[in-house]
């Protein structure tokens, strides 16, 4: 029975974590006390730079395949530490295989193109349900670009004119984002991230990355070989392939709510002369809060049929993915919120 | 696949392959090929009653008889390799002993599985090994398992049926009946899992989800 477990989230710079027994022991010099949490509960550490895990600890979350993964102070994925490599070497090569395959390549890309779109017009049909007049049919005119979208990529044939349907699709969507949450400008910016709404979003997208790589590595996939995202170094493709149908309703659902309920407001971020946008260690620890909440709430699996963690949604997707890549299974088959 | 490197790989396969193959097939592949597994009360007892046995090295049983716990063991005829449990010496001949934490069933898998490691340690020692013990943890009691004619001849059968599964690479179809219920790769196996592409590329309508 796979249990539920949660991400220690760890992001006080000069807090230190020790293996004390079974458990973590959390140190930081003006946090008096003992502060400790049993591993048994956890599946993976997400540390920030300038938090250090001593090697005990370390090897221990190693020797049980929990992962470890580094972030920088801004959030920026360094690196992931996860034991011995885990799955099976067949598997990656069929990976590669496949990547190599142009009509298996465009056919994987398509589904996950298809999965992003169906979740982000049940996340549209789902706010037009609670608004009314113009507010209500200006986002089901969106939602109607993403039905057409979806039957367009149906027949599409390369993997050219399927970015080109796709990135239509999120242009539409971004550029009616002051439709979904009240006072937040249109338009999606990163590197830096311009508005509040951005900054958070990109920092969910971050979160949502580390688990997609951690479940990706604990099957024995390479995050970096992708199919919608190709293959460029620095960039794991792959995890970015599975994070597309998993965006809408895990990350974007989220921060919309978070700014319509005022949960993230002006304190919680500050700009950079530059222009860019970073959330403050308050700021931080409030998203890191909600996301851990929403990572509990359950989601119908259809395929499955039954509810299923979002927590656990990265894994379960990423084994049906594998069972695609091996042959077990026809397709891909995308999670669709139902 | 021609001679890829799965199909040397599984020359020689786990013992303990045979035990799972033996429950489901299925389960054997999603362990040993995608070295996937978890855990459930039953596996955790297992691990526990298994503590004392996975030390390794020499001892004394409470009957005076020599020992040797977690001693590997192979066998290039058959193919098998694999770790046993417990070893005793009681005149200086090699018996194993297969230590189970629930009840034993004559005739099931860990039979075979006691059986490999007797053809191991025949070769091994150059010995006789009439016979293999299998310690029933719930009952506390020990089973002796004679592996004669027939039964190697199921367990050539099972190895060779097992060998052909782990080289095809893929996963048997889950058998989605009541195994299911205690196994604990479950959750992983999915075995009920409906993968319906059709609707892919037609936009659906609001799901019932909610808030």
């Amino acid at each position: 029975m796979t249990e539920l477990l949660r991400t220690l989230f760890v992001s006080t710079p000069g807090t230190s974590l020790h293996l004390e027994g079974d458990t973590i022991r959390i140190h930081h010099p003006e946090r008096p006390g003992r502060h400790i949490q049993p591993l048994i509960r956890i599946d993976q550490l997400v540390v920030w730079r300038g938090v250090d895990v001593s090697d005990e600890l370390m090897l221990r979350c190693l020797a049980d395949d929990r992962g470890i993964t580094w972030l920088s102070r801004n959030g920026r994925f360094l690196g992931r530490a996860g034991g011995a490599q885990l799955g099976n070497p067949l598997l990656r090569l069929e990976q590669v295989r496949a990547y190599d395959d142009a009509a298996r390549r465009l056919t994987i890309a398509k589904s996950v193109v298809a999965g992003k779109l169906q979740n982000y017009r049940q996340l549209l049909l789902r706010i037009a349900r609670d608004a009314d007049g113009a507010r209500q049919s200006d986002i089901r005119a969106i939602a109607e670009r993403h039905a057409e979208a979806l039957i367009a990529v149906a027949s599409c044939g390369s993997l050219t004119e399927l970015l080109g349907i796709e990135g239509n699709a999120a242009r539409a969507y971004f550029e009616g984002i002051p439709l979904l949450a009240k006072g937040v400008p249109p338009g999606r910016s990163r590197r830096p991230p311009e508005n509040p709404f951005n900054c958070v979003l990109s920092f969910c997208y971050t979160m949502l990355k580390v688990s997609v790589i951690g479940a990706l590595e604990h099957r024995g996939l390479d995050p970096y070989i992708g199919y919608l995202h190709g293959v460029r170094p620095g960039k794991p493709s792959l995890a970015l392939d599975l994070m597309e149908e998993l965006r809408p309703l895990l990350v974007d659902r989220l921060v919309l709510t978070l700014f319509n309920r005022r949960r993230i407001t002006a304190a919680h971020t500050r700009s950079d002369p530059a222009g860019g946008v970073a959330l403050t260690d308050e700021g931080r620890a409030v998203v890191l809060t909600e996301w851990s909440q929403a990572r509990e709430r359950a989601w119908r699996h259809s395929g499955l049929n039954r509810d299923v963690p979002a927590a656990l949604l990265p894994i379960v997707q990423t084994r049906l993915f594998a069972r695609h890549l091996r042959g077990d299974e026809p397709a891909y088959t995308p999670w669709i919120a139902s | 696949m021609d001679e890829s490197a799965a199909e040397q790989e599984w020359a020689s396969i786990p013992i303990s392959a045979i035990e799972h193959f033996g429950y489901c097939p299925r389960q054997a592949a999603l362990i040993h090929l995608d070295r996937y597994f978890a855990d459930n009360v039953d596996t955790q007892r297992g691990h526990f009653a298994h503590e004392v046995v996975d030390a390794g090295g020499p001892g004394v049983s409470r009957t005076g008889v020599r020992t040797w716990t977690a001693l590997e063991v192979s066998d290039t005829t058959l193919g098998v390799h694999g770790i046993c449990d417990v070893v005793e010496f009681p005149d200086g001949q090699p018996i194993p002993v297969e230590h189970k934490s629930g009840s034993y069933r004559p005739g099931s898998a860990a039979d075979l599985q006691v059986a490999a490691q007797v053809i191991c340690l025949r070769g091994m020692f150059s010995a006789d090994v009439p016979h293999g013990v299998i310690f029933a943890g719930r009952q506390r009691r020990r089973h002796e398992v004679v592996v004669d004619d027939a039964l190697q001849a199921r367990l050539r059968d099972v190895v060779a049926r097992l060998r052909a599964v782990l080289r095809a690479g893929s996963l048997p179809p889950p058998v989605n009946d009541r195994r299911c219920d205690r196994c604990s790769l479950k959750e992983g196996c999915m075995p009920d899992a409906r993968i319906d592409a059709s609707s892919l590329f037609v936009p659906l309508p609001l799901g019932r989800w909610d808030d």
